[in-house]
């Protein structure tokens, strides 16, 4: 292989210069035209697992009851009571009304109560006349007699009122609620000064959201350039070891993500992170190119020469670094949230891309350059001493080494339990964050801001006509009433008993007392003018009802219990004969989530499994391999522990963690274990000086370079990205001392005699 | 002396009781004798497509009838639709208020009656309510009646099969007229030449009644 390689590069670096410069040139710009046009998805499509029969149960929901991504808009004044302030109510519901894509806007300016009358029930508007004489009291009169409207229209202090904007069903064009979104919001500030307003609901969390993955591609991208040219300088001090990297990275990014939009991808929160991890995983094997380079030593009249031995020598290194963290990567794929699959796959892509670049474009610009002078490579005096004292400190104390690093691991292990799983869309961004801080007032003045939805209905798909189906509705809404987290619930229920009431003059809300009167109701409702309170909770033909669970704006653990303990007592109380089917974009997201964990302990066992496959190929020994195993487990049990003691989630994002940093941390002991094996000649004491003292400095300069640019992510502006930087960034330091000290000591614990390891 | 005053009360009593005992209007029985009817014309209302009863033009002998069924799941609303309609046709200003005033309360309380006849059916697949109100007008003769009909359909109309007449009483005349040409003006959906042309032969003395 080695001979192929070798004739290959000699090639590249004399007759294929032109012709191979030519095709990067040219793949380049093509790839980039695509690359220019990448979108952001305005929705959370690809944040939901695709599973046939949740996402048909969804569609149906859709199709019966409309949109379930209301918008909730809130008004908040002293006096909201009051005439003045109600007309401004009145005002916004008009002209929220009137925006395009609405389908409906509820609030107390256009909410309608039922009175009893000689002939039963009578629609009339809930606010009193404001020429009223008594309108205070007749209002507050109005208000206590229809208690259903409390936590969604109006506040228990009665100061904030709360403003249902349902929108058309636009599955075909999300950008249409941006749009809208944005009208909205330009509303309330025009009219900011006459009260105080706050905007959430799931359409806004997620309209936000691509707001800030585009406002991320814009800052964290060239952040991150810029930190990765501070670190090149810094080490290598040399013009070419700061631009010839970047450029290297900036064409391995492009060609990455020109195929991203080919594949027909939109960015997502998951996504979004593609390009600056690419943009620093694709440093990686220039930094050690570039490192060989700077160690040349000979004439210059012999620098192809010379540079041909240098990349043959890391070509194996180089391609099995980049194999096992696409591997790491790769085993991301098997998850399924589509989002998570297509970060894997594509920040796979990107890592071999990137090598393909590193051992082409980076060889044949170094092979125009002359031979650096001895002063780089001999390298900085700091690194230099501080390498050589590690080296000499797990030779002289491997045990105690091991020790410590037990002991940390069984500090972390403590940490596990802790860990939870737990997906909060509103929890993902800052707590600063305009929707962050909208999203929990609401939560505190009106009924929550997410919705569990139920869907009920025969398993005969006959009509819920019954007095006994509503009967149990009632029982089951009372089961939920009592769940911790459960604000309300809303279903046919509570304008069948507003009818009730009004039909049969009675001061108490109740169901119809028997199925006659059911069935007058039922049909009363169904021959109303005003379709519309109606249709949101049970179809015209009765077959179905639905049934929303209101929440506050807890994260996806709390909420999948709920639905699980609503779901198992609601199918023993309904029985056999009905289907009690949980759905909406907010379950979606919740079983969504609870499936992380089981995908990420799959995505880990598999790029671990994948990663030892690939070194054992390259080392061809089960015992290095297994000692390769030990100084990547640990810092990960490290970084886990961690989060479990810091109160860190596992979400969408931090699930990610383990199989992306198994694969990358490899890399450092592969470089390691394959300039070890090769030097080592029966005493590993010394082989682990020299390979420590020899890699050692490429292997730092690497890692800190990754470090340095993952942690660029905390400039995010979600949560998780943020601990997905901090940790992986961490994590890839914490492998670097476990490469760099605990590997050593394994080595020396393992191989004390002068048995050889080839 | 006051063994006769005794037996003239005691006479009275019986007399009473004995008319207060007959069915409400036994008294009219040859008004509202509906197996002479010849149904003259007939509409579905308020729609064929939303059928909630059916007003028929009837000649029974020399009456002139003009009787609407109602057989629907939400009877209370037709009827409060009919009260309300009535509330707005006789103004406490226009003569015959007070005839309106007895007609809608009569209404109401054969709208519960139905209701309660409704819950005792003894077909439970009945899922309509029922009610019947006649105007009838002769000569010398103006009365409204309001009965439980039993209905069948057939044809998408409706057939009276029997009925148990709730209440009956003499109106004047001229209310009696006046809500006959209205109802027949609004369910057939009829002009003034038109009505006229259809009670021609009903009713020899229909130019009094569009006079008025």
């Amino acid at each position: 292989m080695s001979v192929l390689v070798q004739k290959y590069l000699f090639w590249l670096l004399t007759s294929g210069r032109y012709p191979v410069l030519g095709c990067i040139l040219l793949i380049t710009v093509v790839l980039a035209l695509f690359a220019a046009e990448v979108s952001v998805e305005q929705g959370t499509r690809s944040m939901s697992a695709h599973q046939p029969g949740q996402l048909a149960d969804h569609e149906r929901f859709l199709d019966l009851f409309g949109n379930d991504e209301d918008l909730l808009l809130t008004i908040t004044h002293p006096q909201l009571l009051t005439p003045a302030v109600l007309d401004l109510l009145a005002e916004v519901t008009r002209r929220l009304s009137d925006l395009e894509g609405v389908r409906r806007v509820f609030s107390l300016s256009n909410a309608r109560q039922l009175v009893s009358s000689k002939y039963g029930a009578e629609i009339r508007p809930l606010l009193p006349s404001s020429d009223n004489a008594d309108f205070a009291r007749v209002l507050l009169a109005a208000l206590s007699a229809n208690p259903e409207y409390e936590g969604l229209l109006i506040s228990t202090d009665r100061k904030t009122a709360g403003l249902v904007i349902s929108l058309k069903d636009q599955r075909g064009d999300p950008a249409q609620r941006s749009r809208l979104i944005g009208e909205v919001r330009e509303l309330m500030a025009n009219l900011g000064d006459r009260a105080e307003f706050h905007l959430t609901g799931v359409g806004v969390q997620q309209s936000d959201v691509a707001g800030y993955i585009q406002r991320d591609q814009r800052v964290i991208l060239p952040m991150v350039a810029i930190a990765l040219m501070v670190m090149l300088a810094v080490i290598f001090r040399r013009l070419s070891g700061i631009l010839l990297p970047l450029l290297a990275t900036g064409i391995s990014l492009i060609w990455t993500m020109g195929l991203y939009v080919l594949g027909g991808f939109e960015l997502n929160t998951i996504t979004s992170l593609l390009s600056p991890v690419v943009m620093v995983l694709a440093i990686s094997n220039c930094v050690h190119i570039y490192n060989g380079w700077l160690h040349l030593d000979g004439a210059d009249d012999h620098r192809i020469a010379l540079l041909v031995d240098k990349v043959d020598e890391l070509f194996v290194p180089c391609l099995f670094t980049a194999l096992t963290t696409a591997l790491g990567l790769v085993s991301l794929t098997i998850s399924s949230v589509p989002a998570v699959r297509q970060f894997g796959l594509f920040a796979a892509v990107g890592v071999m891309i990137s090598f393909l670049v590193s051992l082409t474009l980076v060889p044949i610009v170094l092979s125009y350059l002359p031979l650096p002078g001895r002063r780089y490579r001999d390298g900085l005096g700091l690194l230099r001493w501080t390498l050589q004292a590690i080296a000499g400190l797990t030779v002289r104390h491997p045990l105690a080494i091991m020790l410590v690093a037990l002991l940390l691991l069984g500090m972390a292990l403590t940490g596990l339990p802790r860990l939870e799983n737990n997906t909060a869309l509103v929890a993902f961004l800052h707590t600063d964050a305009p929707l962050a801080v909208d999203t929990r007032y609401i939560d505190e003045h009106l009924a929550g801001v997410n919705a569990l939805e139920f869907i009920l209905e025969k398993q005969d798909g006959s009509p819920l006509a019954e007095l006994d189906d509503y009967t149990k509705l009632v029982a089951f809404e009372a089961l939920a009433q009592h769940q911790q987290p459960v604000t309300s619930v809303f279903s046919i229920l509570s304008l069948l008993r507003q009818l009730h009431r009004a039909e049969s003059g009675s001061q108490s809300s109740e169901l119809p007392a028997d199925d006659d009167e059911l069935h007058y109701e039922l049909d009363l409702l169904g021959m109303a003018e005003d379709q519309y309170m109606q249709s949101r909770f049970l179809t015209p033909d009765l077959q179905t009802a639905r049934i929303s669970v209101w929440l506050h704006d807890v994260g996806s653990r709390s909420a999948a219990a709920v639905t699980d303990k609503l779901l198992e007592q609601g199918r023993a109380l309904f029985g056999s004969d009905y289907r009690l089917t949980p759905t909406g974009s907010f379950y979606q997201m919740n079983h969504d989530s609870n499936r992380l964990v089981a995908d990420m302990v799959k995505s880990f066992s598999l790029s671990i499994g994948l990663v030892l496959l690939s070194i054992l190929v390259l080392l061809r020994s089960l015992r290095l391999t297994l000692l390769a195993m030990i100084p990547n487990v640990i810092p990960i049990l490290w970084a886990l522990g961690l989060m479990g003691f810091c109160g860190i989630d596992l979400s969408t994002g931090t699930a990610m963690i383990g199989a992306v940093v198994f694969g990358l941390a490899v890399d450092d002991t592969i470089h390691y274990l394959v300039h070890y094996r090769r030097i080592y000649a029966g005493v590993a004491r010394e082989a682990v000086t020299t390979t420590t003292t020899r890699t050692g400095r490429a292997l730092m300069i690497a890692s800190l370079v990754l470090a340095v640019g993952f942690w660029v992510g905390c400039f995010s502006s979600f949560k998780p990205t943020v601990y997905f930087s901090l940790l992986v960034g961490g994590t890839l330091l914490g492998a670097l001392i476990c490469d760099l000290l605990v590997l050593p000591a394994c080595l020396i614990l393992n191989c004390p005699s002068r048995k050889g390891v080839r | 002396m006051r063994i006769v005053m005794l037996t003239w009360i005691g006479i009275f009593c019986l007399a009473t009781w004995s008319i207060a005992a007959q069915e409400p209007g036994a008294r009219y029985a040859g008004q509202l004798d509906w197996t002479r009817d010849l149904i003259v014309k007939r509409v579905v209302v308020p729609s064929a497509d939303q059928p909630e009863g059916e007003v028929q033009l009837i000649r029974r002998g020399d009456l002139l009838v003009v009787r609407t069924l109602l057989s629907s799941r939400i009877l209370k609303r037709v009827v409060a639709a009919i009260d309300s309609r009535e509330n707005r046709s006789w103004p406490e200003t226009r003569e015959g208020h007070i005839d309106s005033l007895r007609y809608r309360e009569e209404l109401f309380r054969a709208t519960e009656k139905s209701w309660e006849a409704f819950r005792q059916r003894s077909d439970r697949n009945r899922d309509r309510q029922t009610l019947a109100i006649e105007f009838i007008l002769g000569p010398n003769q103006s009365l409204i009646a309001l009965s439980l009909p039993q209905l069948s359909e057939k044809g998408g109309n409706l057939c009276l099969i029997d009925k148990r007449s709730l209440k009956v009483w003499r109106g004047s005349e001229d209310y009696v007229r006046a809500n006959i040409l209205e109802i027949i003006k609004d369910s057939f959906h009829l002009d003034d030449a038109a009505i006229a042309e259809l009670l021609k032969p009903l009713w020899p003395s229909h130019k009094k009644a569009l006079r008025d």
